[in-house]
């Protein structure tokens, strides 16, 4: 019992950093966007 | 660039020890010197090597006579690798004889790094990596500063270019960051500009992006580059997006989207239509949103049909938000027939699970979104394995597996840290 209440709390703790430190603050879920693509040039 | 690179790259690509190559000819070390540049090998002693690497002697003989015929093809190859990519594939298929034996090194080199820019833009990218390879059996961090500026330039940039598709932002970033310091031309610097800004945006370096992206449409515009023009707006308002200064990105989308649709620029047209969409979504006007989308892809189906997923993906992503499940399998089916790579394949499977999440399929979602997430693990995909991760291992731990929400909880712990870590470096 006691095992299961650390483990319990052990994966509380890194689900609070995990939110914590979400880069990605998006209320609206993903965005996909059309990405423009690296440019090239005429090398020659 | 001497021989020795040129017998030493052979050698490796046909799998074939330094002391096979030379018995019989050299002693094993003489060799060796002659690999390591510290000694010439004579005619007569090239000839047999040649012989023994099944090679045509010429390619190891006047190694520094350069083609005209050789230098027509090269730049014809990188007008049509800039222009239309249909001709390139065709010009290389048909030009295979003539560009397998360049002997001038110096047109090899400046062949190997076309035919690299040509396989990153047909999105090859394990192709051009072989070919980058070869490229550096050549040009080492020893010799490159010996090499003129021209040359410097050209490698920077395909190495930037190559760095930047495997996904390896920040070496990119200091390969253009080189490339730039031997550019000659505005527009190259522009462009590397612009590569720049696509970079910090890659590692969610916002602010730094719009400067990079700010100039390099003012020099676009200055010199009447209208398309390259339209692509930075198109950038910007991306940008802006992300830092939610909609009022800004609705500008300068909406200056792109005139300019294109002005100029009859499709492609560009459709692009930005699309990120209308997006910018819709984030603002959660879904039905606006699904109408530039709609748009988007009407010009798309004509004009890009091979950039059409990225628009079915984000269909899918707001049908999934509204729960229209009936529409949702219906342009789930249509979606599939337009999949270019594996990952876009594991996107769709991702938005699968996750309608098979809300229909109470917990089986289904189970297995498929396994099946994503170990996809995405392997392939060092981490900002596709973050948000999953993380609904997967809560999931998990609402079924009171705490093994599995344990682990799923670091994976996503770890593609944060991934994530971060690109960003900080």
């Amino acid at each position: 019992m006691k095992k299961l209440v650390v483990k319990v709390l052990i994966i509380s703790a890194l689900g609070f950093i995990f939110l914590a430190q979400s880069p990605t603050d998006d209320s609206a879920g993903r965005i996909p966007w059309d990405e423009p693509r690296p440019m090239s040039t005429l090398l020659f | 660039m001497h021989i020795g690179n040129r017998l030493k790259k052979i050698r490796n690509l046909k799998g074939v020890s330094q002391s096979k190559v030379c018995k019989g000819i050299v002693s094993p070390s003489h060799y060796s010197n002659i690999e390591s540049g510290r000694y010439e090998a004579s005619e007569d002693i090239l000839e047999l090597i040649a012989k023994r690497l099944q090679i045509p002697s010429n390619y190891l003989i006047h190694i520094h006579e350069e083609s005209l015929e050789i230098a027509e093809l090269l730049t014809v190859y990188n007008k049509y690798i800039e222009t239309d990519l249909s001709k390139a594939n065709y010009f290389l298929e048909q030009k295979q004889k003539q560009l397998e034996y360049i002997q001038s090194i110096n047109q090899e080199v400046k062949f190997l790094l076309l035919n690299c820019l040509h396989q990153l833009k047909n999105l090859k990218i394990q192709e051009a990596k072989k070919i980058h390879d070869e490229v550096s059996y050549y040009i080492q961090d020893e010799n490159i500063g010996a090499l003129s500026s021209n040359t410097q330039f050209k490698f920077y940039y395909v190495s930037g270019l190559l760095m930047f598709y495997k996904r390896k932002y920040l070496e990119s970033y200091e390969l253009y960051n080189k490339a730039l310091q031997f550019s000659s031309f505005d527009i190259e610097k522009a462009k590397i500009l612009f590569n720049l800004a696509l970079i910090c945006y890659q590692i969610n370096d916002i602010q730094k992006a719009l400067i990079f992206a700010q100039d390099a449409k003012t020099c676009f515009m200055d010199h009447h580059k209208w398309v390259e023009t339209v692509e930075s707006y198109n950038l910007l308002g991306i940008l802006y997006s992300e830092i939610k200064e909609f009022e800004k990105g609705l500008e300068v989308m909406n200056k792109g989207l005139s300019l294109a649709s002005d100029n009859k620029m499709y492609l560009q047209e459709a692009k930005i239509l699309h990120n209308f969409g997006s910018y819709y979504l984030k603002i959660k006007e879904f039905d606006n949103s699904i109408d530039y989308y709609k748009k988007s892809l009407d010009i798309k189906h004509v004009y890009d049909p091979n950039n059409v997923f990225v628009t079915y993906l984000a269909i899918l992503n707001i049908l999934l938000e509204k729960q229209d499940f009936r529409q949702l399998k219906l342009t789930l089916s249509e979606a599939y027939e337009y999949v270019n790579t594996t990952r876009e394949k594991y996107q769709l499977i991702e938005i699968e699970a996750e309608m098979e999440f809300l229909l109470f399929n917990y089986d289904k979602y189970e297995t498929q979104m396994e099946e994503c997430i170990e996809y995405y693990f392997s392939n060092d995909l981490w900002k596709d394995l973050e948000g999953n991760a993380k609904h997967f291992s809560d999931y998990h731990l609402e079924q009171r597996r705490y093994k599995k929400a344990h682990y799923y909880l670091n994976i996503g712990y770890l593609a944060m840290k991934k994530i971060y870590k690109e960003r900080l470096q």
